[in-house]
């Protein structure tokens, strides 16, 4: 962590150090050697221009540049072949100078009113045999060059510290917001799952991050909880009939005295034998169903044929019932589906309100919406369900908590949603105050082609766990959907 | 003295196996077991059976592929494939594969016997254009029916499900068998479906002070009675 941190902070700063380094040296290079390569093309060109002047003229010629001096930048010099001066600004050859032509550095020899200096030097013999000396002062750009170099190390040695501070104080926010991250998994890993990870006002990329998993916890939080429900509810619902089963059993151990009187005990366990398998085997169904293992068998489905078939099977018992029930099929609609899986969900929905709706109400399954995107909608004249329960109805053993107890196995709700995933469809309840309104939109079969159909069905779960999503949506209904019921009847 | 009829089954769980061969002696077949799709097999291919129970998960030969060697070696003893829960896709495979009629684990012994005899009676060629039992006579094409001389008013679904019943006469017909066969649905209604059905035709039939002639089995399902 320490060693991760420190070395973060040393990336941070080594390409600065290095920058701050590449300018010293590009100031060194330029006061050095490129100024001075300017100062000898200005040397040579003076003694080539001098050196070409008729030799009577010369010494004429250098006594009326010292007169203009201050517009001259460099030196001449003009010695006799024994090396005394006659004219100019040099007065004193260059010791050790070869009178080549060529520039040098030479200690020039001092001149009144200024100290030993450094100068590039090229003296030249002329034809007459007189010494010709130009020289240029580098003094001004050593002191140009030091004055640059030390401007630079005032300025960059302090940014460098600056931002090596700051690379170090940003690591060490960073590490310890990572810590605080590091500590909060820990936690969530731990057991914790309604811990999340520290957020701090002002965003930044970390804090996204965090944000983002901690959305995935909200998530696994809620598939968890549901788990845990479903997991409790499975034993409940399973120890129920087992219990009994036991306390029958023993009873017949111990009580029954005729073979008939065992008989008719044996029968009423096997019946809570059966109620028990039948909860696994839904669960089995559900299971199998949401691997979507059985997406080859789909094929065209004639959704009016098939509704109409059910409700045909379906009218009597909603006569012994005492409600009407309704069809309104008018929208041509064939859709891409498991016929058993579709007409058992169907079922599943039709006798839930038959179940629900009171003797005397009515039970309406229409067609709605269009032959593309078809809806089957199902109203029923029941009590309804409270918008706070509506995403739960689908969840694996709901069932109207004053129905606990009543012998009802609350799967099969949770058996239709587990088809209509399997078929990328989507379910939504609404309010028909009073009863309730359950929407069961399809795809048109040969949409299909593009499987699964567009976004929300891949993952029918957030349309059914999120209760906003169920609430905003209106009906896709011709008629608009009624207002909200203003005190909800008691739920299912 | 009427010729015991012989079942085979094919099963190699031995708790399985030893409750559906005492279920199957005790309602008066005679029975053997094979633990295994190779004896299964060899025992099948005698040919001295007049029905198999077939496991779908067995050792060395599964009951699927067996069913398909037997059946492409011209054996076509009617076969009950039994399998595992929670398998519905397995259904349709195994009746391709030759399977007769198809039973999820686990089940009542009364449904292993009830569709077991539904398979024995089976017959292979359904071109009747009349059923009749006692006074009761149904017209195929016209879709009609009578008891005696009265005419029944029947609506399609109870038309359907006399025409069962009256072909599986005296036999025992479950719940699951009719949602199976009349209804074509494979799950179980939590409803009283069946029920409901049964209980209108019954009153139509019995409209002109007539005798019951279908009864209930309590906790099996229904029995039409054929008139002695």
């Amino acid at each position: 962590m320490h060693r991760t941190g420190f070395r973060w902070s040393l990336a941070l700063v080594t390409p600065l150090a290095a920058g701050t380094l590449l300018m010293l040296g590009v100031a060194y290079w330029l006061g050095t050697y490129a100024l001075h390569r300017t100062i000898d093309q200005a040397v040579l060109e003076q003694l080539d221009l001098l050196s070409a002047r008729p030799a009577s003229l010369l010494p004429f010629m250098i006594r009326s540049r010292m007169v203009q001096r201050p517009a001259m930048v460099t030196d001449v010099g003009l010695f006799t072949a024994e090396g005394r001066p006659m004219v100019g600004d040099i007065t004193v050859l260059p010791r050790g100078l070869p009178l080549d032509g060529k520039v040098r550095t030479v200690e020039a020899a001092e001149r009144p009113g200024t100290g030993l200096l450094r100068e590039r030097a090229a003296g030249r013999i002329l034809a007459n045999g007189r010494i010709l000396v130009v020289a240029r002062d580098t003094s001004d750009i050593a002191a140009l060059r030091d004055s640059l170099l030390r401007g630079l190390a005032i300025a960059a040695l302090p940014a460098f510290l600056v931002s090596l501070a700051l690379a170090i104080l940003i690591e060490r926010r960073t590490r310890r917001r990572l810590e605080e991250m590091r500590r909060a998994s820990e936690r969530i890993i731990a057991g914790a799952l309604d811990h999340r990870l520290p957020r701090r006002a002002g965003g930044g990329e970390l804090d996204e991050l965090a944000g983002t998993v901690n959305r995935i916890l909200d998530r696994l939080e809620r598939v968890v909880r549901a788990l845990q429900e479903v997991g409790e509810n499975i034993a409940h619902d399973l120890r129920t009939p087992l219990t009994a089963v036991r306390a029958r059993l023993e009873r017949a151990g111990n009580h029954a005295e005729t073979s008939g009187a065992v008989r008719a005990i044996t029968a009423q366990a096997i019946g809570g034998v059966d109620q028990a398998l039948s909860i696994v085997s839904a669960l089995l169904r559900i299971a199998e169903m949401e691997q979507g293992r059985q997406i080859a068998a789909f094929e065209p489905c004639d959704l009016v044929a098939l509704i109409g078939e059910l409700v045909g099977s379906y009218l009597p018992v909603a006569e012994e019932h005492g409600i009407a029930l309704h069809t309104e099929l008018t929208i041509p609609a064939t859709v891409a589906g498991d016929r058993d899986l579709l007409i058992e969900a169907l079922a599943n929905l039709l006798e839930n309100c038959l179940k629900f709706t009171p003797a005397g109400g009515h039970v309406t399954i229409a067609i709605i919406g269009t032959t593309r995107q078809p809806i089957v909608r199902i109203r029923d004249t029941g009590p309804g369900i409270p918008p706070a329960r509506r995403p739960l109805v689908f969840g694996r053993f709901y069932r109207g908590e004053e129905k606990r107890g009543s012998g009802g196995i609350g799967l099969g709700l949770s058996l239709v949603a587990a088809v209509i995933r399997l078929h990328g469809f989507a379910i939504r309840i609404f309010d028909a105050s009073p009863g309730c309104i359950v929407e069961l939109r399809c795809w048109q079969h040969g949409l299909a082609e593009a499987w699964p159909p567009p976004e929300e069905a891949p993952d029918l779960a957030p349309s059914i766990a999120a209760p906003e999503a169920l609430s905003a949506l209106p009906p896709g209904g011709a008629d608009p959907p009624p207002t909200m019921h203003p005190a909800p009847p008691p739920g299912r | 003295m009427a010729k015991v009829t012989r079942i085979l089954v094919i099963e190699d769980d031995p708790a399985i196996a030893r409750e559906v061969v005492a279920a199957l002696q005790h309602h008066g077949y005679g029975t053997d077991h094979a633990e295994n799709g190779a004896q299964g097999l060899d025992a099948a291919r005698s040919g001295e059976f007049d029905a198999l129970v077939v496991d779908c998960l067995l050792p060395e030969c599964d009951g699927l592929s067996l069913l398909r060697r037997l059946r492409s070696a011209a054996v076509r003893t009617p076969a009950l494939i039994l399998s595992a829960l929670g398998t519905t896709d397995d259904k349709v495979s195994g009746l391709r594969a030759g399977g007769d009629d198809y039973l999820v684990k686990p089940f009542a012994t009364e449904e292993l016997l009830a569709r077991l005899e539904a398979l024995l009676r089976r017959t292979t060629a359904n071109a009747e254009t009349a059923l009749r039992i006692g006074t009761l006579h149904l017209d195929l094409i016209e879709r009609r029916a009578w008891r005696g001389n009265r005419s029944l008013d029947l609506l399609m679904r109870e038309f359907k499900l006399l025409e069962y019943m009256m072909r599986h006469a005296g036999l025992v017909v479950t719940r699951s068998m009719l949602l199976e066969d009349v209804w074509n649905y494979r799950f179980i209604p939590k409803t009283n479906l069946v029920d409901v059905h049964m209980g209108r035709l019954r009153r139509k039939l019995e409209l002109g002070g007539e005798a019951p002639i279908i009864e209930s089995v309590r906790g099996i399902g229904f029995v039409l009675h054929v008139p002695d």
